[in-house]
């Protein structure tokens, strides 16, 4: 335990030493309804019509302004592949999800516990893990038909990744589908490890530097060049986006063999008179090398944040403003498609997608919980 | 499984859920006050909350699944009543300046010493999500998973917000986070 955690529970311990339960107001039971006139029921059905009318509707109108629009998702992949978090610790379910309509079409055999999904860059075929034993990750491929149907998942060779999950979106495959990386932890260590998927052979990295419990290689993304991959790093006082050549780059100590693109701090490009600062939260390659970015930014004294899309040259410098999302939108992870103009990403279980910079989402809100995504 | 104790059991005859509610207001409601006091930083307010979020179970339980468990939904919804709270004052901050609430003030001297008010005066610089998940993890010491559940988000972002806001704080305070 470190000494802020200390002071941290100190402090809050002393501040809510005066709530004793015997002290407190009982509960009061909401007061009992009273017998309505006879006049009084029409108008209450009416005023129950009207308010659930107004309700319908303004709900209605905020689904419908963020409703996909078919001309700007022209040429998105037709299928992604989402995992459903079914609670607590158990093992996510795979589905197929038609990304026309959001509806699940298929579902893929097997569980997946404190899994990630990853797609390669041919539209069918995606990547999925689910951890086996402590420090022990397997990774199976799957391919989906024409008709949205799909094969069985079938384990990569070789043997499991010396690696946990970590915080999940840890998976990402390499265009042309050869390779995957998979970022997590084990124990005290972060580990990046690049498996070719169709032998087998694994190239390792490890590292242990920064605060212990939060040294996991987060959300791996792969370069279009088929051997750079990019990832998050938290190495106090800062977040980092490092880059890692997998063909020339030795195994071993990670934070020695890769290079800091840039740093998370995105400040002094994303404050202005309302929002202090702004940090990036996610990034992913586009087709062409540059990079899209998801940036928040927050009002620290109204604790407002904000979420927007940011695109990076290669050397991680911002080429303009943030396309702001609407601010229902808490998106934390990003997955692109391979013309580079569709995203998906989300958080708190919605999906979102960004056609050609329009937001909407892929589907209704009282659907399951997708804990990842991706086309 | 019991909602309240996350115990395992297996009752001939499905459960009351009013004896569900009774027991989880006996169990819980002072620990929520609590939770709620560190959030909007006053008790009579953070007492309202609890008995709204209360109130509003008691109206929606014949309404809930049977899977719904009641201990997470009851927090999360005292949280997004200490939200609504916090926003209702900005809006009328706006106005007319509105006096600190009690915990972090001076009229707390007693209770909180200087050290204890650093704390809370780092605290009330932090990002909403960043407060939340720390009331979470180090005042209720829920699990990630369970904070995750609370705050309706994953336990990745769980564990990258609460590593964020002790650095933060680390920085703000000095001292290792």
């Amino acid at each position: 335990m470190t000494e802020i955690e200390d002071r941290l529970r100190d402090a809050y311990t002393a501040a809510t030493s005066t709530v004793r339960p015997e002290a407190l107001r009982p509960l009061t039971a909401p007061p009992a309804r009273r017998a309505r006139s006879l006049w009084a029921i029409p108008v209450a059905v009416a005023a129950a019509v009207a308010l659930i009318v107004t309700g319908a509707v303004l709900l209605g109108s905020e689904e419908q302004k963020y409703r996909t629009d078919p001309a700007a998702a022209a040429g998105a992949p037709a299928y992604a592949v989402a995992l459903v978090d079914k609670g607590e610790d158990k093992p996510y379910r795979a589905v197929v999800l038609s990304t026309a309509t959001g509806r699940q079409v298929a579902t893929i055999a097997g569980a997946y516990l404190q899994a990630s999904v990853a797609a390669a860059g041919d539209r069918r075929t995606f990547f999925l893990t689910s951890r086996v034993g402590d420090c022990a990750t397997r990774i199976y491929r799957v391919r989906i038909r024409g008709d949205g149907s799909v094969t069985s998942p079938e384990a990569l060779p070789g043997a499991p990744i010396p690696a946990d999950g970590g915080e999940g979106h840890g998976l990402a495959a390499s265009p042309d589908g050869r390779r995957v990386a998979f970022g997590g932890d084990c124990g005290d260590l972060g580990r990046l490890v690049v498996v070719d998927t169709e032998t087998g052979r694994q190239q390792v990295w490890t590292s242990q530097t920064g605060d212990p419990a939060d040294r996991g290689v987060k959300q791996p993304t792969w370069a279009p060049d088929g051997r750079t991959v990019g990832f998050r790093y938290h190495a106090p006082p800062n977040g980092e986006l490092r880059l890692l050549d997998t063909d020339h780059a030795p195994t071993g100590d990670l934070l020695t063999e890769s290079r800091v693109l840039r740093s998370q701090d995105m400040t002094k490009d994303l404050r202005n008179g309302h929002f202090e600062d702004g940090q990036i939260e996610s990034f992913i390659f586009n087709p062409d090398g540059s990079l899209t970015a998801i940036v928040q930014r927050t009002n620290h004294s109204s604790g407002d944040d904000q979420f927007g899309l940011i695109r990076l040259t290669a050397a991680g410098v911002p080429t303009g403003h943030a396309d702001w999302l609407p601010s229902s939108a808490l998106v934390f992870y990003l997955r692109v498609d391979p013309s580079g103009e569709h995203f998906l990403g989300g958080e708190g279980g919605r999906i979102a997608r960004v056609d050609n910079g329009r937001f909407s989402w892929l589907h209704r809100p009282s659907e399951p919980y997708y804990y990842d995504v991706a086309w | 499984m019991s909602v309240l104790t996350g115990r395992s059991a297996d009752p001939p005859e499905p459960a009351d859920p009013t004896e569900d509610l009774t027991a989880l207001f006996r169990d819980h409601h002072a620990g929520l006050v609590r939770l709620a006091l560190l959030m909007v930083g006053d008790r009579p307010t953070a007492e309202d909350v609890v008995q709204d979020a209360f109130t509003a179970l008691h109206r929606r339980m014949p309404r809930l699944g049977p899977d719904v468990r009641l201990l997470p939904y009851v927090r999360a919804s005292v949280l997004n009543g200490c939200r609504m709270v916090l926003r209702r004052r900005k809006l009328a901050s706006r106005f007319r300046p509105e006096p600190e609430p009690a915990v972090w003030s001076a009229e707390a001297a007693v209770l909180l010493s200087e050290d204890r008010r650093e704390v809370f005066a780092a605290l009330r610089t932090l990002p909403r999500r960043q407060r939340e998940a720390l009331a979470l993890r180090y005042f209720l010491e829920l699990s990630e998973a369970e904070t995750a559940e609370v705050m309706g988000v994953s336990r990745g972002t769980v564990k990258s917000t609460t590593s964020r806001a002790l650095a933060a704080l680390a920085k703000k305070l000095g001292g290792t986070p």
